[in-house]
């Protein structure tokens, strides 16, 4: 009977250790979530997305040689300029390595402008939507007249009737 | 009359449809960097993106020298509104081609006039760039020195991306950083490890240096070598940040009505003179501004004080406490302090230039980490005693009974 008793006991204390490791395991481990592995994206803003974190780095070497470190232990948004990266958490551990891409895009966009206008002349409102610094060529009539540098999210007014975008 | 009206409005938003006041086209990748040998073949793509309203006719035109290795599956290309499209294309490498860079331009372009709606009057076009990297005979590399300044005390790292543009692999690169001073004198001197590089690879070796400097600027002297080749590499950083700290305000001979001289001491931290240095103090009654008076200009030694001299006309001024601002500019930076001025009849204290010095960041990895060996060690003692002692004393009080 008393065997018995002992056997409940081993059964008892292992399965406690074994239920005690996984809570560990499950509830303190660093474990990311997004982005997905080999991932490609056309948005310069990444989610990343993590659980037991004390602090995320990002780089684009996957010896982490001159990584970015950000103290985070939430989810956190981050702007990332078009290439590939290596990303990875720290917690009571490590977690594995995952390898994201953003994918660079040249997006021109015109609108006519209300500005400076007359008759003779048309002027346009020059955004750049994409992710890159742009170079933008203008042309009148096939002849380039001017250039300009347009950052990501930026716009100018430009007389013109072609406009051409290039990756700085 | 109903009819009148649900025609006029179809007309109307007929005519808005098609009148167009936006124009847009994208492209990706931006740019594609490929190794590629004479006389090789390789199939690529990429995408069109049209985000307006509208379908649009597009050309696609290749400028480069290469433009006869280029073949497209089309080069006439309707696009639906809001559609994305994949363009296919093949390069044939000649079979003789100078070693480097070969930069192809591929341009989509809007075919004016045309599509199901009206252009705005200009068009738009994107290019996508297509850098062929032919290897250079032998063993080459290309290298850039990067360093991430760091406060004084604290680690500079020297990182050099070095990229393996010949046909042979880089068996062993590594790199020797000399650090001087702004007077040219050798301060430290710092190696890196070994890297192999796969020919068409980029790796990174990095250099560590602790900075037990004063402040200032310093320049690092790079020679990377890679088997038997050597490549030099210079460039100034900063340790520390040029930091002008205000350590004490004194209003002597004050009495409220009057001129208050104010005697300001300021701290040069950085390592090396700053010229054209001059406070300037925002007084403000709650949120309005009362008054903003400046100190001449003057020049502050390596790593000490001087005194600023400066004057506020108190007349009218009531007794009270005082929110102030006091910037000390120097170029285009400048400190700023936040400080209160305490105004009785016969003095003015300063309150606020204590610092309060925050904790470093300690993270909760600690905490968790702690709570983790706890728990481990609990674990541990339990799964002892049991399996050791009591398991073993229960066994032989077992045996005694049989």
């Amino acid at each position: 009977m008393e065997k018995n008793w002992i056997y409940i006991l081993d059964f008892s204390i292992i399965s406690a250790t074994a239920i005690a490791f996984l809570f560990i395991f499950n509830n303190m481990a660093p474990m990311i979530i997004a982005p997905l592995n080999e991932e490609e994206t056309l948005s310069s803003t990444v989610l990343f997305e993590f659980k037991n974190a004390d602090y995320i780095l990002i780089d684009d070497n996957l010896e982490f040689t001159s990584p970015e470190k950000i103290f985070v232990e939430d989810n956190i948004l981050i702007n990332l300029e078009p290439g590939t990266y290596y990303w990875k958490i720290k917690g009571i551990t490590e977690s594995e390595i995952r390898k994201f891409t953003v994918i660079s895009r040249v997006d021109l966009r015109l609108r006519k402008s209300e500005e400076n206008n007359s008759e003779e002349s048309q002027f346009y409102e020059v955004v750049n939507a994409g992710n890159e610094v742009l170079n933008v060529d203008v042309y009148e009539d096939d002849n380039i007249t001017g250039m300009f540098l347009l950052n990501p999210e930026e716009s100018e007014n430009s007389l013109g009737n072609k406009f051409i975008g290039v990756k700085a | 009359m109903k009819e009148r009206l649900f025609r006029f409005l179809l007309i109307g938003i007929l005519l808005l449809s098609v009148i167009a006041t936006a124009s847009g086209l994208g492209i990706t990748p931006g740019r594609k960097i490929i190794d590629l040998s004479p006389g090789q073949e390789k199939e690529l793509s990429f995408k069109i993106i049209n985000s307006e309203d509208r379908a649009l006719n597009l050309r696609v035109i290749v400028n480069g020298d290469l433009n006869n290795s280029f073949s497209f599956d089309q080069k006439e290309i309707s696009i639906n509104p809001k559609e994305e499209k994949d363009i296919n294309y093949k390069i044939n490498m000649p079979s003789e081609l100078t070693p480097g860079n070969h930069i192809q331009e591929i341009m989509v372009v809007e075919v004016p006039d045309s599509g199901a709606g009206k252009a705005i009057g200009a068009i738009v076009g994107v290019i996508t760039q297509v850098y062929l990297m032919v290897p250079y005979p032998g063993k080459y590399a290309e290298v850039e020195l990067k360093i991430e300044s760091a406060e004084a005390e604290q680690e500079v790292s020297f990182f050099m991306p070095i990229t393996n543009l010949g046909q042979e692999d880089i068996k062993e690169a590594s790199a020797g950083i000399e650090v001087y001073n702004s007077k040219g004198e050798k301060i430290a001197v710092v190696s890196t490890d070994n890297s192999y590089i796969k020919t068409g690879e980029k790796k990174e070796i990095v250099g560590n240096w602790k900075a037990d400097v004063t402040p200032g600027v310093y320049t690092a002297k790079a020679t990377v070598n890679y088997d038997g080749e050597t490549i030099n590499l210079e460039k100034e950083f900063n340790i520390g940040e040029k930091v002008l700290e205000l350590v004490d305000v004194n209003v002597k001979s004050f009495s409220l009505g009057g001129i208050a001289k104010f005697e300001m001491s300021v701290q040069n931290k950085w390592g090396e003179e700053l010229k054209n240095v001059y406070s300037e103090t925002s007084v403000y009654d709650g949120d309005k501004l009362l008054i903003d008076f400046k100190s001449p200009t003057y020049d502050i030694p390596a790593l000490s004080n001087n005194t600023f001299f400066s004057y506020w006309d108190t007349e009218g001024l009531e007794k009270g406490t005082y929110n102030a601002s006091v910037y000390l500019r120097y170029g285009e930076k400048f400190s700023k302090k936040n400080v209160q001025f305490k105004v009785s009849s016969d003095k003015i204290e300063t309150i606020g230039l204590g610092y309060v010095i925050y904790g470093g960041n300690t993270s909760s990895g600690d905490s968790k980490v702690k709570l983790l060996v706890i728990i481990i060690i609990v674990l541990v003692i339990l799964n002892l005693l049991w399996f050791v002692i009591f398991r073993r004393k229960m066994g032989e009080r077992n045996k005694v009974r049989d």
